[in-house]
């Protein structure tokens, strides 16, 4: 068709450090509201409130590993007119700040203004990257909802996880439900979203890539899930619900990390360039449209 | 107002890739780093095939998707519609890029040269370390067009003021000048001619004018 690059090609700028402060920022805020949740209820909150934030750290620290200039890093917080990598840095320090002192006195108030703080943060990733119009799978709109469910997901695991390894099985079946719940919306809203991009266009080699998830992420790490958490929850042995869920639970936050992993580092084609018409040479007339690449 | 733009003749781009050269000769870019490069597309299926040479880089858009995204203020958008980079405040992380529709940034983390690990004695002058690990783009040549008033120029017209890449088009395919103002040459010539600008529906309001045809004849 063309020579060159014409048709859209890789983002060659975010690599897998970039896609670690989404997958490790994902499960660490959602891993702070299932804490906060789940606390009021008699649920143990400093540790799996500790790991949230251990894990937004872990994102934070593979940005920094990202930038060009770490050295710099703290010009990030020159624009939040409009930038929302510079909001998502802003929250950051409260959302560290009200973790640490809930962890530390145990206050319920501390508590709920982390898990606010953790969905403003979450809310500032996936606004970061529908904000990319260079990038026509981030940037479509059912991609703010997915990559917020997928968090919430993740950190809805992670607490089923913590409970079942500190042996608090007491609100395993209350996260079971709310696991639940989760995967079924993240079900919904990852086949709104690609049939979202389908209708309105993306390069084709996005569309392949997200394609090849569809065993990975939506039947065995979504819908898997589903099926299992339905069975634990209606099971009364209390082990078999237990490593039901335990199951669904690893399966349902390996999927979503392999999700974001793969919007960031393998579907991030980007425009590429087209035109809407071609140019009469000579005596000629005008050609048709070139927009190769595109679906 | 003013609003530098430029405008693209593809009825008369050869693809001769010399706009390509004078840039990097300008602007000192490394290997591998084109602000303005020439695209060589094709379309049709055989016998009907139609191919056209593209100039392509930054569009200084008028809503540039690089300044709203970009944390540190490095990237702005100046009163003329120069898009620019403060090499000083720019991160590197790579945010700009990916929210241009129209690839035209670059970041480069380690310098490179034409021949070899050692660079010639050109580019060991021209070599400039603040814009290793930085976003990089076309300017529009915004040195130039900034004496241009001192030195009682126009932009567009007075080479020592128009971009690099204008001045060594050999066959006038590109044209630079002020959108804004109704006698300018790029004012004249879209006003006499066919144009699409890229990605126009995604909004960002490019300021690289493409001429397909002439008006008259529609």
């Amino acid at each position: 068709m063309s020579s060159g690059r014409t048709a859209p090609w890789h983002q060659p700028n975010w690599d897998a450090r970039a896609a670690g402060n989404f997958i490790f920022g994902g499960a660490g805020t959602g891993l702070i509201v299932f804490s906060a949740l789940a606390h009021p209820f008699g649920a143990a909150y400093r540790l799996p409130a500790f790991i949230g934030l251990a894990l937004v750290a872990a994102g934070l620290a593979c940005v920094w590993a990202e930038i060009g200039r770490p050295l710099r890093a703290l010009n990030v917080y020159l624009h939040p007119q409009t930038s929302w990598m510079t909001r998502e840095a802003m929250v950051a320090p409260f959302l560290f700040a009200s973790g640490a002192a809930a962890i530390w006195t145990g206050s319920q108030a501390f508590a709920w203004a982390a898990a606010a703080l953790a969905l403003v943060y979450l809310t500032c990733q996936a606004q970061m990257i529908r904000a990319s119009r260079g990038i026509p799978a981030w940037r479509h709109r059912l991609v703010l909802p997915l990559v917020m469910l997928t968090g919430l997901t993740e950190g809805a695991s992670v607490a089923v996880l913590v409970a079942a390894a500190t042996s608090d099985p007491a609100w395993l079946k209350w996260l079971e439900a709310f696991l639940l719940a989760l995967v079924i919306a993240r079900g919904f809203a990852w086949y709104a979203y690609r049939s979202g991009l389908q209708r309105e266009g993306a390069p084709v080699k996005a569309l392949a890539a997200l394609a090849r998830l569809e065993v990975t992420f939506a039947i065995l790490g979504n819908w898997g899930p589903v099926a299992l958490l339905i069975v634990a929850l209606a099971e009364t042995s209390g082990a078999t619900a237990f490593w039901l869920g335990v199951a669904s639970a690893l399966a349902a936050l390996a999927s979503g990390w392999l999700f974001k992993f793969t919007l960031i580092t393998r579907a991030a084609y980007n425009q590429g360039f087209a035109l809407p018409r071609l140019p009469v040479r000579g005596a000629g007339t005008p050609g048709p449209a070139a927009k190769p690449g595109w679906h | 107002m003013t609003r530098w733009a430029m405008a693209v003749d593809l009825r008369r781009c050869v693809g001769c890739q010399t706009c390509t050269t004078a840039c990097r000769h300008a602007n000192a870019t490394p290997p591998g780093v084109q602000w303005r490069q020439v695209l060589d597309m094709e379309a049709g299926e055989y016998p009907d095939v139609r191919r056209a040479f593209v100039p392509v880089g930054c569009m200084h858009c008028g809503d540039p998707p690089c300044e709203h995204v970009c944390p540190t203020t490095a990237t702005k958008k100046r009163d003329d519609g120069l898009v620019t980079i403060d090499y000083e405040l720019c991160i590197g992380c790579g945010y700009c890029a990916v929210a241009c529709p129209y690839q035209a940034r670059h970041i480069v983390h380690r310098a490179t040269f034409a021949y070899g690990e050692e660079p010639t004695e050109s580019e060991q002058l021209r070599h400039d370390p603040e814009r290793i690990s930085v976003a990089t783009k076309c300017t529009f040549c915004k040195d130039r067009i900034d004496s241009a008033k001192e030195e009682g120029l126009t932009p567009g017209v007075d080479p020592e003021a128009t971009p690099a890449c204008v001045n060594a088009c050999i066959t006038e395919t590109l044209v630079f000048g002020d959108r804004d103002d109704p006698n300018s040459n790029v004012s004249r010539l879209l006003a006499e001619t066919l144009h699409f600008r890229m990605h126009e529906e995604l909004g960002t309001d490019p300021g690289m004018y493409y001429i397909w045809d002439r008006k008259e004849q529609k």
